[in-house]
């Protein structure tokens, strides 16, 4: 297959970001600076079933508690995909919105394009900011150059590993000494396969999301040099480490002796196949609890199993953050559009949106408050919660930030499902490593 | 000699009927899930086979479904996208396609070419030029944005043409003869001829802008100016899927499209192979 669409992808969206950085300039500049008067903010956000229902809900608690000095109008935009792609036409058309949510691998093309202001230029000069409140590998994840954030992180997620209660203790193991090295979760697939019948292992196949968490669990960087984390920004990925090869041929032995279910891109069709009892084990977001145990009795939730000893261990965040539009948008309005995010990030906000959607909490404090408590008195949200919290900010856990990320997914996985069925794992994974250098370099040319 | 014939007939009516059967489930089996699962809750449906069979139905997720999205006001501004959308695609049709085939005109095939072209131009690359164009007449958020760009069609303008070449030139100059000005031999002696593609282009355009979403949701914001396949996009979430729920919208908007298809489903294959004859 030829990789050229692949490249024309990448280039397109660098060419975005180019679209982007060049227009907006006839946009007025700071309008005048109404500090009396009322403020309305636009949000676009992309949460859909019962997250938009809870995110809308926090929007009117915000909206009555400003009591019209500010009125937040919130509008559901689609994917981030469809998101990104109307935030590019709103660009150049001078409507962007207030405050935009957009989804984690698309960090670095937010920033590149430099149409929003860094979170960091609003918290330097609020002493009611701490960098604290967040879990460190979170504030790593959206850290800007500045030693600050560039975004408000919103919604956080990580993966993890589910256990059926039920088809574990079936094999003859103990769910309570859930496994913990993935090798581990590999023998026990196995004995649950063959004791059962069903499935040993699932997971997401649909992107390239879970090998990026799998070398993080073994300390490893994905993306070179340094997960774009340094001064330099990325040129390549990594896909052919000694212990990125080992964990691959542990899923190929599994994927090729039918103890592992690989669901393809139907992610809901995965986590129904755990929920109905057909699978053992399934590593995926923690967002999935709800739908994969909707009792939260059924299962065990245990940390994301570690691929390789090293300090720098840990698994990635996933979600959204919130960005701020500078250019056309008054300062009256950005500061608004900065209590907004503040409002959303607080403890008691965040609480409230974990325990409804089963995100994490990106404030520490949201354990202290009566719904934190009352969520982390169930041990799979505990477990959860403590996994976030013992994550280190390590250059491997904080992940890859480079705006070509959205295209080289589709590469990386279409090169692991070969290896799913069968391909050599070194030539294969070799070759994508190839193909995802053309797409970066293509995106770092267009972008600059 | 019979024997064996009607025998060998029998085995091949047989496998002719099965196949049909086969062929029948598949079609028919999305929309039996569809509208069974609107109706059954969601824990039935994760149930697997015992959610497939209709013993648990309620209008529990329909119910929701409204709860969650202003469907009503939706359904009606799609109502107007569709109605607006498809009359202006069948005059424009109609107009264009008369003029190319009956008038006259010089260099009418290049004219007809250049409309081909604009069909092979993907949607996608013109999307943000339109997006332009609408937010500089200051239409974001508005549902005329939702149809402007779309009111006229390549493709319903090259369905007429094709039928509209078929129609006898005689009749045409009998017609002229008898004193029928342009509007009158439409209305009278035309569109009557070429009713199969009348209809079945207004059933493509109707159902084109009925499914429409993209673009919808690009160029609005607030929930009461949206159309309703862009409301129900908001039902289902990757993670924490409700089926049932999902499953009722998808049943709302498949509802209205199934009705019109089946009411005029024999001109539909129809006109689509009208200009393959031709």
């Amino acid at each position: 297959m030829s990789y050229r669409p692949r490249v024309l992808t990448a280039a397109t969206a660098a060419g975005a970001v180019v679209l982007l950085s060049l227009t907006g300039c006839a946009a007025s500049g700071s309008a005048p600076g109404a500090d009396s008067g009322p403020v309305t903010l636009q949000f676009w956000h992309e949460m859909s079933g019962p997250a938009a229902t809870e995110l809308d809900a926090l929007v009117s608690q915000f909206n009555s508690q400003e009591d019209g000095k500010i009125t937040v109008e919130s509008s559901f935009q689609g994917s981030y995909a469809d998101a990104q792609t109307k935030y590019t036409a709103a660009v150049q058309s001078g409507t962007t919105p207030d405050v935009l949510m957009m989804n984690d691998i698309s960090t670095g093309f937010m920033v590149d394009s430099k149409k929003t202001v860094p979170l960091s230029t609003f918290t330097a000069g609020d002493p009611s900011f701490s960098l604290d409140s967040f879990p460190p590998v979170v504030s790593a994840y959206y850290a800007d150059g500045s030693g600050g954030l560039a975004a408000m992180p919103f919604a956080v997620s990580q993966p993890v590993l589910y256990l059926s209660r039920d088809l574990v203790t079936r094999a003859g193991l103990d769910p309570e000494a859930p496994p913990q090295t993935l090798a581990e979760v590999a023998s026990w697939a196995e004995k649950i396969h063959a004791a059962t019948g069903a499935s040993g292992l699932t997971m997401n196949m649909s992107d390239s999301w879970m090998i990026e968490q799998m070398t993080a669990a073994g300390g490893e960087e994905f993306c070179t040099p340094d997960n774009g984390r340094g001064s330099d920004r990325v040129t390549g990925l990594e896909l052919t480490s000694p212990s990125q090869v080992t964990f691959m041929r542990q899923l190929q032995t599994l994927f090729q002796d039918g103890t592992m279910l690989n669901p393809g891109t139907d992610n809901s069709a995965m986590v129904s196949a755990f929920a109905s009892g057909k699978v053992g084990m399934m590593l995926t977001s923690t967002g999935a609890y709800t739908a994969a145990d909707p009792n939260k009795t059924a299962s065990k939730v245990a940390a994301f199993p570690s691929t390789a000893e090293s300090d720098e261990a840990g698994v990635v965040v996933g979600g959204n953050a919130l960005w701020i539009s500078g250019e056309g948008h008054s300062d009256a309005q950005q500061r608004a559009a900065y209590a907004f995010v503040s409002f959303l990030h607080s403890a008691e906000v965040q609480a409230a949106w974990s325990s409804a959607t089963g995100y994490l909490a990106s404030n520490t404090e949201a354990a202290s408050t009566s719904t934190g408590i009352a969520s982390l008195a169930d041990p799979n949200v505990k477990a959860m919660a403590d996994q976030l919290a013992s994550t280190p900010a390590s250059d491997a856990a904080a992940g890859c930030r480079t705006g070509a990320f959205p295209s080289l997914r589709s590469t990386v996985i279409g090169a692991f499902t070969q290896v799913a069925e069968g391909a050599d794992v070194t030539s294969t994974m070799a070759d994508a490593e190839e193909k995802a250098a053309d797409q970066i370099a293509a995106y770092n040319t267009a972008a600059g | 000699m019979a024997r064996p014939r009607s025998a060998r007939a029998r085995v091949r009516s047989a496998l002719l009927y099965t196949w049909l059967v086969v062929a029948v489930v598949v079609v028919c089996f999305p929309l039996y899930y569809i509208f069974e699962g609107a109706l059954t809750p969601t824990a039935w449906l994760d149930e697997g086979l015992e959610g497939l069979l209709p013993i648990h139905l309620t209008l529990d997720n329909v119910i929701r479904a409204t709860q969650v999205i202003p469907l009503g006001h939706q359904f009606l501004n799609s109502l107007i996208v569709t109605l607006v959308q498809t009359f202006f695609q069948i005059a424009i049709g109609i107009a264009s396609a008369y003029a190319l085939v009956f008038c006259g005109l010089r260099g009418t095939r290049a004219l007809f070419l250049l409309i081909l072209s604009s069909m092979m131009v993907p949607g996608e690359t013109i999307l943000i030029a339109n997006y332009l164009t609408i937010s500089s007449w200051r239409l974001i958020d508005t549902l005329p944005a939702v149809f402007l760009p779309f009111l006229a069609s390549a493709l319903s303008i090259f369905l007429f043409r094709q039928a509209f070449l078929s129609f006898p030139g005689e009749l045409r100059e009998a017609a002229v003869l008898d004193g029928a000005g342009h509007v009158r031999f439409i209305r009278s002696m035309l569109l009557p001829i070429v009713q199969p593609t009348l209809i079945s282009v207004t059933l493509v355009s109707a159902t084109a802008a009925w499914n429409g979403f993209f673009w919808p949701l690009l160029v609005t914001n607030s929930p009461e100016n949206r159309t309703v396949q862009v409301g129900i996009a908001q039902l289902s979430s990757a993670e924490a899927a409700d089926v049932g729920v999902v499953l009722a919208g998808a049943a709302m908007v498949t509802l209205p499209v199934l009705v019109l298809v089946l009411l005029a489903q024999r001109f539909l294959a129809g006109g689509i192979t009208a200009g393959a004859l031709k």
